[in-house]
């Protein structure tokens, strides 16, 4: 990755793996990869690589015949001004070496953002889930609409299933990775422009484009499952573990659960906020009980809080349920480099 | 974890004379897979994989 044009191949880095189909100009036709929560490949098949394929393979051989190949148009998606390395971004620079890893060029950006005080609650959360709008995409297809959720953002803008999605803003779409990489890039508080083809029974097709408007924190998932959870500039302030189901039976607790135990209190930060104590059991947050990892759990807390927020925590101590609060620390770290 | 850098040239769907040809060429640098790429008139499949 060390001198790889992270500016131009703009991924999701938490993932283990993407593919980029380009011309000899590095022009890129599509974007193809991405996960959620649940697996690393499970919105990853071989028969919607082949789709993507297909598609990058036919419009290349279009813009052959049409003399077109390597034109930089609404065929090819936006290409930065300036090319960026990883070793533009200074903190990782000064301080790493050898082989830089993907999820590193994130946790740097995050590091970086806060030591230059430009960290976002929006940089919490990239490449968001088409799902986050009511769309679910056909799995072996990758940009058709299987599914809108009921009055979702997507149900209201006209989409329906069997849909193929072909445009999302500025960006050409030949799979859900280029959906995704569009509503990464989109403005949280402005609607999207979608172009779609539908078909009809008869089997001819009609394009049309519509707008789509997203609800508030649209952008917001899971963040349990990315390495860079690690980087984020919050001071959590303590150490902690998820109980096991027999250290959940012995309190007293079901299976299914919220169960943070809270193993030693470290410095400043939202433990000493709160008022968390060692030896505390986080058994609520933000009114919801659910089973959390320790990852899960401070995913909840980002998504839930940010600064000057009060954090709302119910824990038992010494047996007994007791409320606490406290305000969400400011954006911080005094990290400098990513193990 | 080790991440890698794969690149491959994808030959087009197009038939050709030569069957050899179809199959696709991968290169470990991405400068000299654009030179192929160009005088070849070929896509890139260009894949970035981590192994944790």
């Amino acid at each position: 990755m060390t001198d790889m044009d992270i500016a131009r191949f703009d991924f999701d880095f938490d993932t283990t793996w993407t593919a980029f189909f380009l011309d000899a100009d590095r022009n890129i036709y599509s974007r193809y990869g991405g996960r959620d929560e649940s697996t690393s490949d499970g919105r990853q098949t071989k028969a919607s690589l082949l789709q993507t394929m297909r598609e990058v393979l036919e419009l290349h051989e279009q813009r052959k015949a049409a003399g077109r190949l390597l034109v930089k148009d609404n065929d090819v998606h936006p290409s930065p001004a300036e090319k960026l390395t990883p070793k533009d971004i200074p903190l990782l620079r000064d301080n790493h070496s050898g082989c830089v890893h993907c999820h590193q060029v994130r946790e740097y950006r995050l590091l970086q953002a806060a030591h230059d005080g430009k960290f976002s609650r929006d940089d919490l959360f990239p490449f968001p889930l088409p799902e986050n709008l009511g769309v679910t995409f056909d799995r072996d297809h990758g940009h058709r609409v299987k599914r809108i959720e009921p009055e979702s953002a997507a149900a209201s803008s006209g989409l329906r299933p069997g849909d193929t999605i072909l445009r999302v803003n500025d960006v050409a779409v030949h799979s859900e990775g280029d959906v995704r990489w569009a509503l990464h890039r989109a403005r949280e508080d402005q609607p999207l422009s979608i172009v779609a083809r539908r078909e009809s029974d008869s089997g001819d097709a009609a394009t049309s484009t519509t707008e789509l408007r997203p609800p508030a924190n649209w952008k917001q998932t899971d963040l349990g499952w990315r390495k860079s959870l690690r980087s984020v500039p919050l001071s959590l302030g303590f150490l902690g573990y998820a109980l096991g189901r027999e250290e959940k039976k012995t309190a007293g607790l079901a299976d299914d659960s919220l169960a943070i135990k809270v193993a030693s209190i470290r410095g400043s930060g939202l433990a000493t906020n709160v008022g968390l104590k060692k030896g505390d059991l986080i058994i609520e947050l933000a009114s919801r009980r659910r089973v959390r990892t320790f990852e899960q759990f401070q995913s909840d807390q980002l998504r839930a809080y940010q600064p000057n927020d009060t954090v709302r925590v119910v824990v038992l101590r010494d047996g007994k349920e007791v409320a606490i609060e406290g305000p969400f620390p400011p954006w911080h770290t005094k990290e400098t480099s990513v193990p | 974890m080790k991440p890698t850098l794969s690149l491959s040239i994808l030959l087009t769907l197009a038939a050709t004379s030569v069957v050899a040809d179809q199959s696709p060429h991968w290169h470990p640098d991405l400068t000299r897979a654009c030179e192929v790429a160009r005088q070849e008139q070929k896509p890139i499949f260009l894949v970035f994989r981590c192994v944790r």
